[in-house]
């Protein structure tokens, strides 16, 4: 719409007043629209071009900061240039031709109005062959353009009803004048006494050869040096511009000791374009450099590119130093650390291997121990039945023995009245024997059998002291043996408590001693783990103090600034 | 000479006694001792519904040690001499044998002993009961 309503305000302010355009004015017309589009480029792009840019700069940038590549290529530099130079130049040249042939058409128009006038007043002065003069046809009609006379006139005027009517207005409205038609021609009338004369000349007003031909000469002229002389301005811009954008792709590529230096042709802003880009390849080939010296593990190199760049390179610089200072001090550190780590789980392991030894050790005897303790348990339990068997035999001894005790008491009972027995016997032969040797020689016989009686008597007298004192002994022997017997009963009631109490302190034991036996087997299990951890430690410490000495030699590689040899004075200084 | 003896233990000591005079031989028999009895007549003991005296023989034969107050011995000899019996303790006695020879008295030291005579191998004194009767009833009789 825009551009619509721009080619009315030219084709309005270009054509000052109405031009009718004929057949001749095609090529006007043609260059108008040509000029047109160009002019509205030459116009507009400016002002899209400003209102166009925070947003393609936004856009740009975000997708720069997107890592978008947009995609497509546009016009280079130099065809942007011709473009450019073209509809800059084409535009208004296009439209001043327009205007100029527009003019000629309309100087044409005049002319031939103002030559149909003439060959008008000729005729009405009777000049006949006036209207040929001018290729015209006259003719005479009445009041309201009625009534023409004139065969060719009114020939031609009726196959041109638009110039009729026109004429026809004209006629109606004014004695004398001219009316125009682009396409059908002129028709002048002048009234001359009564009588209307007019001059019809049909045809389009002509433009001159001359000013189509300079129109177009200043279009080839200006189609072809604009270009020309676009190139040659592109190329003397374009050219640093690609060199440079060139080395800048190399640049940003990475190639940086590759890229090359541009030369500086003009001191324009391509002549600085290419200074700065000069200047920024040496600071970037000095960082480059450094970098690489950094990377070689020279911490000491010092940086005199100036700006943030250079800034931030000696920040990242100082930073990298301190933190290998740090890694420097710590891998010191940590080596001896992990050396100490390593000594440490190597004697830990040593340790280890020795309580496991000390450890199976300690097992292998729980074990025997839990043998000999279960042996022992049935030695006890053993000794308890034995015990117990002893405690009831002497029982069954000492109540044995009580009744012996008992039968020798009675024993002696019966020795004693056999004594007494004996003693009375040995009483009555003594008395027989007085009686008997009281008889005399009667009595004699008497007093032998009595004499043998009282022997036998004193002989069982003896026999029963001899009983008695054996019966004596039997019963100390008894005594002796109860007291034995009670005191075996005693010691076999203490054996066989000792033995109850052993045999519970052997089961306890052995119930210890099991208990003991698997604690010593957790406790073998848990040295075992913890030697395998310990080994592990032993081997984390020494991969570990491995990584600590790689890590010192890795560091050992960077020259920190206090490492830097010092320089000898030069000689003669 | 023949005579009947009977052996009689005083203490340690073997005596034959004329069996003769020997009454009855009683078994362990208590006796009565009695206030201020003479020293070889320390009591008295019951025999046969009378009271008998107690002749401690061995005190007097000089044999045995004296006897005591209360003091048993196994066997208590009746003898009785001129009508008079008494009773002598002793530890024993033997069944009368008949002494076919009693040597002198001066062959044994034993006081009041008049000879000796040889039973069944042991050597005893032969003391007359008469004589230590007399020697108790009239001590200056006996010669002691």
């Amino acid at each position: 719409v825009g551009k619509v309503v721009l080619g009315f305000l030219l084709l309005y302010f270009g054509f000052g007043d109405t031009v009718p355009i004929g057949p001749r004015s095609l090529e006007a017309v043609v260059l108008v629209a040509l000029a047109i589009p160009f002019g509205t480029l030459v116009l507009t792009f400016p002002l899209t071009e400003r209102l166009l840019a925070p947003i393609v700069e936004r856009v740009s940038l975000a997708a720069i900061g997107r890592r978008i590549e947009i995609p497509g290529r546009g016009l280079s530099l130099r065809g942007r240039l011709v473009a450019f130079a073209l509809t800059f130049a084409l535009g208004p040249t296009l439209y001043l031709s327009s205007v100029a042939y527009m003019n000629d058409a309309r100087a044409a128009q005049r002319d031939l109005e103002h030559r149909a006038q003439l060959a008008a007043a000729g005729v009405a002065l009777g000049n006949r062959g006036a209207a040929r003069a001018v290729d015209g046809w006259a003719f005479t009609f009445d009041a309201g353009a009625a009534n023409l006379q004139g065969a060719e006139a009114v020939r031609a005027l009726g196959e041109r009803p638009a110039l009729a009517r026109a004429f026809e207005r004209a006629a109606a409205a004014s004695p004398r004048g001219a009316v125009s038609h682009p396409r059908d021609g002129v028709v002048a009338f002048r009234t001359h006494g009564d009588r209307r004369i007019g001059i019809v000349i049909p045809g389009a007003p002509q433009v001159t050869s001359g000013t189509v031909l300079l129109i177009l000469l200043f279009l080839a002229i200006i189609a072809g040096f604009g270009p020309l002389s676009a190139m040659f301005i592109a190329g003397s811009t374009a050219v640093p511009m690609a060199r440079v954008s060139e080395a800048l792709a190399r640049v940003g590529d990475g190639e940086v000791e590759t890229a090359p230096l541009v030369p500086v042709f003009h001191q324009d802003e391509v002549g600085v374009l290419a200074k700065k880009y000069n200047a920024m390849l040496d600071q970037l080939r000095e960082i480059s450099r450094r970098a690489n010296e950094v990377a070689r593990g020279a911490l000491d190199v010092e940086l005199g590119v100036p700006g943030e760049l250079g800034d931030a390179f000696r920040a990242q610089l100082a930073s990298l130093r301190d933190i290998v200072g740090h890694i420097a001090r710590s891998a010191a550190q940590l080596a001896g650390a992990a050396g100490e780590l390593y000594a440490a789980a190597q004697e830990q392991e040593q340790t280890a291997h020795q309580q496991s030894v000390g450890i199976e050790e300690v097992s292998r005897t729980m074990a025997s121990l839990l043998v000999a303790a279960t042996h022992v348990t049935e030695s006890t339990t053993g000794v308890l039945i034995r015990a117990e068997r002893t405690r009831e035999t002497t029982t069954h001894t000492a109540e044995r023995i009580t009744e012996l005790s008992a039968h020798t008491g009675r024993i002696g009972e019966i020795l004693e009245i056999i004594r007494e027995i004996a003693d009375r016997s040995d009483l009555l032969a003594l008395n027989a024997s007085l009686e008997g040797t009281r008889a005399g020689e009667a009595g004699r016989g008497f007093a032998l059998i009595a004499g043998e009686m009282r022997k036998l008597a004193e002989r069982v007298t003896a026999s029963v002291e001899d009983i008695k004192e054996l019966v004596g002994d039997v019963r100390a022997s008894v005594s002796a043996t109860v007291i034995a017997t009670e005191e075996s009963s005693k010691l076999a009631d203490g054996t066989a408590e000792s033995a109850a109490n052993i045999n519970l302190v052997t089961q306890q034991q052995r119930s210890g001693t099991e208990q003991a036996g698997q604690s010593i087997r957790d406790v073998v299990s848990m040295i075992t783990q913890s030697l395998a951890a310990t080994q592990e430690i032993r081997t984390l410490a020494e991969a570990l103090k491995a990584q600590a000495d790689n890590l010192t030699g890795l560091v050992a590689r960077f020259r920190l600034p206090e490492q830097r040899p010092e320089r000898r004075p030069e000689a003669g200084a | 000479v023949t005579a009947l003896v009977m052996p009689v233990q005083l203490a340690s000591v073997w005596i034959a006694l004329d069996a003769m005079h020997v009454q009855e031989v009683l078994g362990r028999r208590p006796w009565v001792a009695l206030p201020d009895a003479p020293a070889h007549v320390p009591g008295v003991v019951p025999w046969r519904g009378r009271a008998i005296a107690v002749l401690d023989l061995g005190a007097l034969l000089d044999v045995a040690p004296a006897l005591r107050p209360g003091e048993i011995r196994p066997r208590l000899l009746v003898v009785q001499v001129d009508q008079t019996a008494f009773a002598i303790p002793a530890q024993a006695a033997r069944e009368v044998h008949a002494a076919a020879g009693i040597e002198e008295a001066h062959a044994t030291h034993v006081r009041l002993a008049q000879g000796q005579v040889t039973i069944g191998g042991v050597v005893m004194p032969v003391v007359s009961l008469p004589v230590a009767y007399a020697a108790v009833a009239r001590p200056e009789a006996g010669g002691a």
